[in-house]
């Protein structure tokens, strides 16, 4: 089982990881040019000239044995190969934010939105920070209503824990509105009440 | 699909539908609370760990760019104990000696300080040449998001027992 952590560079990612990991997080180049080269021509010019970045790995050993790892990556990976590697068989992803710095995130919510990963994002007050109203961010990342926001710290791992269990909280929802969808209950308003499946072509929120 | 195109949000490339609202957003132009500051990000500590000491990766990988669709960043790898059916490189024989513990991808890529592309692209070699064993680890198998409701109840309640653990 694994999560995804994403984020601008400095958000707190590297932090998060570590408040959930039953190791210190390792450190693992995130890139593969060739890969991207071997795809065509115009990824490969693009590969050649993007940063190398880092993805962080930590892991947290569950009751059950159960072992949950923990990715984080910058996710400014323009060509997407990592990234579809990351998502396959994820249970979601944590977008954390700064919102000093709100649009270094709209690759990641982009990218989730699009494959319909679950994820949720966490708002990160750093020293001396005024946090905006969460509807605020809600409304500039254009965020689906039944996508959660939460404030964390990604120091504390109490914080962290909490964080993670909103996203799981909130794919258990999504798969049981998906399991709905499959096999519609008796009662037909009860579809309603779950609410809309999430897509991304729904119109902006807040407006 | 690139993540994010070339825009930001809102004011997405695709779906001309979606106008920003008149006078309040553009991209170059944040909403007032969001006014960015123009220090220099805290942290930075997104650099690779490693200088690949300006080997390209594919002369890691002999050229190969493939990766097996059984092999993920959080696949496990452990050895069979079998002989190789095929010649095995010095990287390929590092990873093996390492993967004798049970091992992710991912944290056989940063032991060794290989980028996880190039691991993923040896680690089905190995697998390829029968050494290791490959052990999904993204739950129920189908590689997409879990259907397993029990499952993820299953995570759900192991993650509250380390949260119950450290709020005592
Ligand atoms: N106040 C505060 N500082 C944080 C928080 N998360 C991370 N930091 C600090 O921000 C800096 C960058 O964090 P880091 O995890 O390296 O960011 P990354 O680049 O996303 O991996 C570090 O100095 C952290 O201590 C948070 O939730 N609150
Ligand atoms: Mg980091």
């Amino acid at each position: 089982m694994k999560v995804v952590i994403a984020g601008g560079f400095g958000v707190g990612k590297t932090t998060l990881v570590a408040s959930i990991s039953d190791i210190p997080p390792l450190t693992t180049e995130g890139h593969m040019t060739t890969v991207a080269a071997g795809v065509d021509d115009r990824t490969a010019v693009q590969a050649k000239t993007s940063t190398t970045v880092a993805m962080d790995f930590g892991r947290a050993r569950l009751d059950g044995d159960i072992i949950l790892y923990l990715f984080g990556t910058p996710g400014q990976d323009r060509f997407g190969f990592m990234w579809d590697n990351l998502v396959k068989g994820a249970l979601g992803a944590i977008v954390l934010v700064d919102t000093r710095r709100i649009d270094d995130c709209y690759p990641a919510v982009d990218f989730f939105e699009h494959r319909q990963v679950p994820f949720i994002v966490g708002v990160n007050q750093f020293e001396g920070q005024e946090l905006p109203p969460l509807d605020d961010v809600r409304w500039a990342l254009d965020l689906g209503p039944t996508t959660p926001i939460v404030v964390v710290d990604a120091r504390s791992r109490l914080s962290a824990l909490d964080a993670l269990l909103t996203l799981l909280m909130h794919n258990m929802s999504q798969l049981e509105a998906r399991l709905a969808e499959i096999a519609p209950p008796p009662v037909p308003t009860r579809s309603r009440l779950i609410g809309p499946a999430p897509g991304w072509d729904r119109s902006p929120t807040g407006l | 699909m690139t993540p994010g195109g070339d825009t930001g949000r809102p004011g997405q490339p695709e779906g001309g539908d979606r106008q920003p609202s008149a006078g309040t957003w553009a991209d170059d132009a944040p909403r007032p609370f969001l006014d960015r500051t123009l220090s220099p990000p805290p942290g930075g500590s997104d650099r690779p760990p490693t200088d690949p000491g300006g080997v390209r990766p594919y002369l890691l990988t002999g050229g190969r760019t493939t990766i097996r669709p059984d092999v993920n960043v959080e696949t496990i790898v452990s050895v069979t104990g079998k002989s190789p059916t095929r010649q095995l490189d010095e990287e390929h024989l590092r990873l093996l000696r390492l993967a004798g513990e049970p091992l992710a991808v991912a944290e056989l890529s940063a032991h060794l300080g290989i980028p996880i592309g190039v691991a993923m692209i040896l680690v089905g070699d190995l697998a390829e040449a029968g050494v290791v064993r490959l052990n999904d680890a993204s739950g129920d198998g189908s590689g997409e998001p879990t259907q397993d409701a029990a499952l993820l109840r299953k995570v759900v309640n192991g993650v509250l027992k380390l949260r119950e653990a450290e709020s005592l």
